[in-house]
């Protein structure tokens, strides 16, 4: 399917994110067309979560453009965010609503007619198997059932681009095998990029890698072609310089998997700065991160800051 | 951003908002605690009760702090939640712009809080069930909450962006709207200066206009200009994470400081202009905030053609307690100049001390600045203070030195504005009486006393002239303030009446204890001070008039000894006042306190009155009596005596004499007019020419003949007629010094108070008319109450009692032959009458006079007359006074004596009396008769009537006898009658001749038609001087813990009403409806009534238990002599020991039977105490906790459902899953 000329919707051009003088993407262009599904990949903190927000317009780049469908998200986010689904990692969600209300909500802000509304929760419910509980708090449900209401909730209003940030990070096998049939199904009609550190994950789903590395793209193209020896690991750890002895690579793959279990809270650079932000409230949490950043900071934590830390810190 | 604002994101993040917070029972928790609060401040507060007003004023002085903690805690979680769940990505990345975001997170806390507020109208409720309160201030205060909340709101979710920390983003809220909450206050505590700049920009400001009533602009305009800014930087720093690093090679940073900066800018900006433009709202029901209708017509009326220039000069910054007042004095000035357009000129100057403008201030219209303590600050420092206004047109000036903070502005500035561009002012004469209302100083008691303001009031409206007494007045004078009456002399009173029959207006200020000084009262001696001390060579001043009597020839029956009390008192503060200080609102349970109908009186709120007198109209056609104040439910009144005693340092007053409840009320205030007009002075004359006869007229005011002045224009023919001459002045006897006589008229006074009633014959002559003074003093003291006296040939001397009844007699002087007699009567219903004739023909006629007093209901009652024993005896005149009410009788067989004295004339054939009055022999003045209305009551008290003997003076008492007797007995056997016998005075009772003559168809008798007298009257009369004392001017002025009587209203009021300048009176009504707590009022008062009940109870049954005891020892007494198996002697000896053992057990009883009163007496109050405060805190506990239970309610009722909801889902999909 890569090789079909469809028309472009996700677009990114020169993408680069600064926080002060560290940097978190840099550089990165690349365009996706319509059908494809595509597959982000990198080790934590590679400036992943920092890349799929600036395609959506949740963060502005420091310099570059990104266009979803066409749109410039910068310039016209709003059209942009119409046609676009995006779960953000973790899949956040209130936990005092039901799956139902939620999807409601979602519904009435995106203006959805009531009578397709309704139509549109049936169907999303159907897809991720979410009949059960449906009336049920979220904050009860367990993970799985989170992830497919995130899910739900980006399909809702049945967008052509569809933007997910570690969509089956605390998945069990089986939910893990549900949601590749439905990505399969999705990808068909639209456009997904779907972030992972799991290789596998890439490998099953994905007709196309990108592959970052502290900010910078590394490899841009079909599986097939990042395969060595029919396996993505080895590659994966070559570009993204954990090159190790072969025999190192599985455990430190297994660990990447146990990481991704435990709700990623160690690559999770939110976990990281809510960390100190509980500590040391906001305004040191943001100069820890600055710091971090000076000094090159090699914890895991720092790359990804969510916070639009201190711009005037910048430059 | 830009764009149209997508409602679809405000309104489903809105929604979402508001159903999730509603649908959490912990959301809950904060609105009841909210409420909770809220109810505290407002009711729980000692304050709410002291004060006794129906509104939330409590409430407004905390509520910005309760917000302090509210509001945070609803926009903590606003952002914070939203960060640490990362929902906030999704919500960012919906289709809709950072600002509807903001809005719709907005609008749900902002309907959290309206739901708050709306649940906490309960308040409302509360008050409404306690009192009236007014909608319109209940809207505008809700409407205050609402925008302050709205304003702070914004505030919390700023503080919310901040910081992912619900605990951190609560303390930065509080923090943040702390600094527009409380910076005001505590900069001012710091730097004066600062503190008034910061204070404009803080919510305290402009939340005032709200909780007054006005919905300003200004207001809308902060509260608005807060909201909206402080949304302007959530969306700010929403936006953060798009900036770009730097633009312009600035940092984004600055840039967003700098948009800040400016917008904040352009709202100040906006906010001043606004505010300067002053547009206000009133919505308090009584529109006060605004200028009224009446105040536009006045202005209206203004000439064109001669400009009223005002200049105001008025300090630029003020300190706290008169920021208000400026304000206000500002904005009326500026209001009045767009409204009056060319006719009136404004000019406010800010003025600082040591400024041009404060010379010009002082120099040209002597305007003062104030030094006023600012409080304020830490340091206290004393400001001088510019408020002043001055007016000019043409050459008409008029200076407001100070608009103190009680003033009402809007009045003052009319009311200057009329009265210089008005041409002419009336004239008011003030007469001079021991009121003292110019001050001045008294050379000697070396004092000075000051002016009365009320003086200084009247002179802004009118002229004011200081009016002497002592000769006719002027009719140049267009009405007259007659403050105390009763200290003037008899034919004072005369001129003053005089004045008043002329068809002329006055206010006449009658008081029976005057507060400022109760040495005025007029049951206290005449004097000034104690004669001893007079200087010799100085005119001591004459006794006075029979103010009772004068008072009853102008329509109005007016007791001097009866003081009202009334239990009502709104103001728990004042509560240490005894219930002699009368509270006139409409608290007190009697609609018709302020006569609705008059509109001197119908917009009236609160009135005081000391130790006020009470007012009843006399049963004569001729007036129209309209009461115009009258005293609550629980009133009563006592006797002076009961509640001043007398020591050598001036009366003392009793704070809490045992007071009796009684139905109905007293009319302490009224209007009484001629009715038709007319008839008016003919009668005086009349009674003039009649010469003995005395006039009746006269007798009103002056115990017995009231018109001084004709009767001693007679008098000097007739001689005796005159009755009032016999009083002081009169040629005849009267010698004032006399006045020994005061024993008697103490006597005479206790008597009448404790039984008014009392029979006839009570022993006490009332007051006894004296007619020689050095007799007197001898009888009275022995009589007690009953009086004699005799006449000296040569004077005859009247005394009155003081009591409440007098009677004067008028002492026929002349030389020879005179008698005077007069009765006093005083009952307390009634009348007096007196009247005492003297005449003995040898004498040469000297007249007698009785006077009677009429009574109002003269028919039944009995009346006096003077009879002059004529020939027989020796010309002596004797006169006797009838005294039972039967007097009718009496009369009779007065009348049927006339055989024995020509003077029987008097009697209702009066016609005669003239006759015979000029007749040599006797004549009876008739006094009697013109007391009109004859007065009954006379009877009860006593009647004395003094006559005088020509030719005896002795004291023989004998003589009466014959006279006398013969009447008396006719009279119905009461003795009172005393006949006077020429030569001797009866010694007993009364000793007057008097002629009952009429009775009210004596007016026909007496030659004088006295009644007539009545002329054409047009006064008002309130029963208390101290209504416009100095204090009620201050209180006026500072509203001291905003008390706000409307003491100076009503008298201007009156004084316009009189004059006819009705202009101010509207605008003088304007003020805010004093809306008390009329629930816990009724309960209060209740209770009182209990109490009181209960006091009587005590002592009703303290004095039966006496009564029983003493019952008891008579019996044994009675027992004991009856034995007659004992000796004379014997018994005699055991009787005494009896009585003694028995009264000394009598002493202990009475001793524990008074203990025992006094106890009950203390536990009823204390019970009542007990019970008041049980009232009020069962009212608070109610109204605090009350509120917050429906809130509670529904938080359990959503936690269950929700519970519910999820077992059963829980279920569901257990089932499905099987």
């Amino acid at each position: 399917m890569t090789a079909e000329p469809m028309p472009v919707m996700i677009e990114a051009s020169g993408l680069s994110k600064y926080y002060g003088s560290f940097v978190a993407v840099e550089d990165i262009s690349f365009s996706i067309p319509q059908g494809q599904i595509v597959a982000f990949l990198g080790p934590n903190g590679a400036g992943k979560t920092t890349m799929m927000r600036m395609l959506t317009g949740y963060l502005a780049p420091s310099a570059g453009e990104a266009a979803i469908a066409g749109h410039d998200v910068r310039r016209d986010r709003i059209a942009a965010s119409r046609r676009l689904g995006y779960l953000p990692e973790n899949g956040p969600m209130y936990p005092d609503m039901t799956p139902l209300e939620l999807l409601r909500f979602f519904g009435e802000a995106r203006r959805m007619p009531p009578a397709a509304l309704r139509e549109r929760i049936d169907a999303v419910v159907d897809l991720c198997a979410l009949g059960l509980v449906r009336e049920k708090p979220i904050g009860k449900l367990s993970r799985g059932y989170r992830q497919r209401v995130g899910m739900a909730q980006a399909l809702l209003h049945d967008p052509d681009v569809l933007i997910m940030d570690e969509p089956t990070a605390g998945l069990d096998p089986n939910q893990i095998r549900q949601f590749r049939e439905n990505i399969q199904r999705l990808g068909r009609t639209r456009t997904l990029l779907i972030s992972t550190h799991i290789l596998h994950e890439a490998d099953a789903v994905a007709d196309r890698v990108l592959l970052v590395n502290s900010g910078r793209l590394v490899f841009d193209g079909p599986v097939d072609e990042l395969k060595e020896d029919g396996s993505l690991e080895q590659p994966f750890y070559r570009l993204t310089g954990g090159a190790a002895p072969a025999g190192a690579s599985a455990s430190a793959g297994g660990a990447g998997n146990a990481a991704a279990g435990n709700g990623g809270a160690a690559e999770e650079p939110d976990a990281a700065g809510g960390a100190e932000a509980a500590g040391a409230g906001e305004p040191e949490a943001q100069g820890a991160a600055e710091d971090g950043a000076a000094e090159g900071a090699a914890a895991a934590g720092v790359p990804e800051p969510r916070e639009e830390s201190a711009p005037e810190a910048r430059g | 951003m830009g764009g149209k604002v997508n409602t679809a994101v405000v309104s489903a993040l809105a929604r979402r908002d508001l159903r999730m917070y509603f649908s959490n029972p912990s959301g809950y928790v904060f609105i009841t605690l909210f409420i909770f609060l809220s109810a505290a401040a407002a009711f729980w507060q000692d304050r709410f009760f002291l004060q006794n007003l129906a509104n939330l004023d409590q409430l407004n002085s905390v509520f910005p702090y309760l917000l302090l903690f509210f509001i945070p805690a609803l926009t903590m979680g606003v952002w914070s939640e939203e960060k640490k769940l990362g929902t906030d990505e999704l919500l960012l990345t919906l289709p809709g712009a950072d600002l509807e975001v903001v809005l719709g997170k907005y609008l749900a806390v902002l309907g959290i809080y309206s739901a708050s507020l709306a649940l906490s109208l309960s308040y409302v409720a509360v008050l409404f069930y306690l009192g009236a309160p007014d909608l319109g201030l209940m809207a505008s205060n809700y409407a205050g909450y609402w925008f302050v909340g709205a304003a702070l709101i914004a505030v919390g979710m700023l503080a919310s962006l901040l910081t992912r920390n619900s605990t951190v983003a609560f303390i930065a809220a509080g923090l943040l709207c702390a600094v527009l909450v409380a910076a005001g206050p505590a900069a001012a505590a710091v730097a004066p200066g600062l503190g008034r700049a910061v204070e404009a920009l803080g919510v305290f400001l402009h939340f005032d206009d709200f909780a007054k009533g006005v919905v300003s602009l200004s207001a809308l305009v902060y509260f608005v200009s807060v909201g909206a800014f402080f949304l302007y930087l959530n969306v700010l720093v929403l936006s953060r994470r798009h900036w770009p690093r730097s633009v312009d090679g600035y940092p984004m940073g600055l840039h967003q400081a700098v948009r800040g900066a400016a917008v904040a800018a352009a709202l100040v900006a906006a906010g001043v202009l606004v505010t300067n433009r002053g547009v206000r709202i009133d919505v308090t029901a009584e529109q006060l905030h605004s200028l009224s209708a009446e105040t536009r017509r006045l202005l209206a009326e203004l000439p064109v053609d001669r400009p009223v220039f005002i200049q105001a000069f008025v300090s630029p910054n003020v300190p706290e307690p008169f920021v208000q007042t400026r304000s206000n004095l500002i904005s009326i000035l500026e209001e009045i100049d767009v409204i009056a357009g060319p006719r009136v000129e404004v000019l406010v100057q800010d003025t600082e001390p040591f400024t041009d403008a404060a010379r010009e201030a002082r120099e040209t219209f002597g305007i003062q600045p104030r030094p006023i303590r600012n409080v304020s600050t830490a340091r206290s420092e004393v400001e001088d203070v510019f408020l002043g206004v001055a007016f000019t047109c043409g050459a008409e000036e008029q200076v407001i030195g100070f608009f103190d903070v009680g003033l009402p502005a809007e009045y003052e500035i009319v009311r200057s504005i009329r009265v210089v561009a008005g041409a002419g002012r009336k004239r008011v004469g003030v007469v001079a009486t021991m009121a003292n209302l110019f001050g001045g100083t008294n050379f000697q008691r070396n004092q000075f006393t000051p002016q009365w303001s009320v003086v200084a009031e009247l002179r802004k409206q009118y002229d004011v002239v200081e009016i002497s007494p002592e000769m006719a007045i002027g009719q140049d004078v267009d009405a007259l303030l007659v403050p105390l009456p009763s200290s003037l002399q008899t034919d004072e009173q005369g001129f003053v009446a005089d004045y008043v029959r002329s068809g002329k207006p006055a206010l006449i200020l009658v008081d029976p204890l005057p507060a400022v000084n109760p040495t005025l009262s007029p049951a206290e001696w005449v004097g000034d001070g104690n004669p001893f001390t007079y200087p010799p060579g100085q005119p001591r001043p004459g006794p006075r008039g029979n103010v009772r009597e004068w008072i009853r020839g102008l329509g109005v029956d007016w007791e001097p000894t009866r003081i009202v009390w009334d239990a009502y008192n709104p103001h728990p503060e004042l509560a240490h006042m005894p219930e002699d200080v009368v509270f006139l609102g409409a608290g007190n349970e009697n609609p018709a306190t302020f006569n609705a109908e008059d509109p001197m009186t119908a917009r009236l709120q609160e009135l005081v009155l000391l130790f006020p007198g009470s007012l009843a109209a006399v049963d004569d056609p001729r007036f129209d009596f309209q009461p115009l104040l009258r005293s609550g439910r629980v009133s009563g009144a006592n006797g002076y005596f009961s509640l001043v005693r007398s020591t050598p340092f001036g009366p003392q007053v009793n704070p809490s004499p045992p007071r009796r409840q009684d139905d109905g009320d007293y009319v302490v205030a009224a209007r009484i007019r001629s009715v038709g007009g007319a008839a008016a002075g003919s009668a005086p004359d009349g009674a003039n020419e009649a010469g003995a006869a005395g006039e009746t007229p006269v007798a009103e005011e002056a115990p017995a003949g009231a018109e001084p002045e004709e009767a001693e224009a007679e008098s000097p023919e007739s001689a005796a007629a005159d009755p009032s001459a016999g009083a002081e002045e009169s040629p005849a006897g009267a010698e004032p010094e006399e006045t020994p006589a005061e024993s008697l008229e103490s006597a005479a006074e206790s008597a009448p108070r404790e039984q008014p009633a009392g029979t006839a014959g009570e022993s006490e002559a009332a007051g006894a008319a004296a007619a020689d003074p050095r007799e007197q003093p001898g009888e009275s003291e022995e009589g007690g109450g009953a009086e004699i006296e005799e006449s000296v040939p040569g004077e005859a001397l009247p005394v009155e009692a003081s009591a409440g009844a007098e009677a004067e007699a008028g002492a026929g002087e002349s030389e020879p032959p005179t008698a005077a007699a007069e009765a006093a009567s005083e009952a307390q219903a009634g009348e007096v009458d007196v009247s005492p004739g003297a005449a003995p023909e040898d004498t040469s006629g000297a007249a007698a006079e009785a006077v009677a007093e009429a009574a109002s209901e003269a028919g039944s009652e009995s009346d006096v007359s003077s009879e002059s024993a004529p020939e027989q005896t020796s010309g002596a005149a004797a006169e006797i006074s009838a005294t039972s009410e039967t007097s009718a009788e009496a009369r009779a067989a007065e009348t049927v004596e006339p055989p024995e004295a020509p003077v029987a004339g008097q009697e209702p054939p009066t016609g005669e009396p003239e006759a015979e009055s000029t007749a040599p022999t006797a004549e009876s003045a008739a006094a009697g008769p013109g007391g009109g209305a004859g007065e009954t009551e006379s009877a009860e008290d006593t009647a004395e009537a003094a006559t005088a003997e020509p030719r005896t003076e002795s004291t023989e008492d004998t003589a009466e006898a014959p006279a006398a007797e013969p009447r008396t007995e006719t009279a119905d056997g009461t003795t009172e009658t005393a006949a006077a016998e020429p030569r001797t005075e009866s010694a007993e009772d009364t000793a007057a001749a008097a002629e009952p003559a009429e009775s009210e168809s004596a007016a026909a008798v007496d030659a004088n038609p006295a009644p007539d007298s009545a002329g054409d009257v047009d006064v008002i009369v309130v029963a208390d001087l101290d209504f416009i004392s100095e204090q009620f001017f201050q209180i006026r002025e500072q509203a001291p813990g905003g008390l706000n009587f409307d003491n100076v209203t009503f008298f201007l009021n009156a004084m316009d009403t009189l004059l006819g300048e009705d202009a101010f009176i509207d605008l003088r009504g304007r003020r805010a409806r004093h809306r008390t707590l009329e629930r816990v009022e009724a309960q209060t008062a209740q209770f009182i009534e209990q109490r009181t009940a209960g006091e009587q109870q005590a002592e009703a049954d303290a004095e039966q238990a006496l009564t029983e005891a003493q019952q008891r020892l008579n019996d044994r007494v009675a027992e004991l002599q009856g034995r007659a198996d004992i000796d004379a002697q014997t018994r005699q000896i055991m009787v005494r020991n009896l009585e003694e053992v028995e009264n000394r057990r009598l002493e202990v009883l009475s001793a524990n039977i008074e203990a025992e009163k006094d106890t009950r007496i203390q536990a009823s109050r204390e019970n009542m105490e007990a019970q008041i405060r049980r009232i009020q805190t069962s009212i608070k506990t109610a109204a605090i906790l009350l509120p917050p239970v429906p809130v509670v309610v529904l938080g359990v009722a959503i936690f269950l459902r929700r519970n519910r909801r999820e077992r059963e889902g829980a279920a569901a999909a257990h089932r499905l899953r099987e």
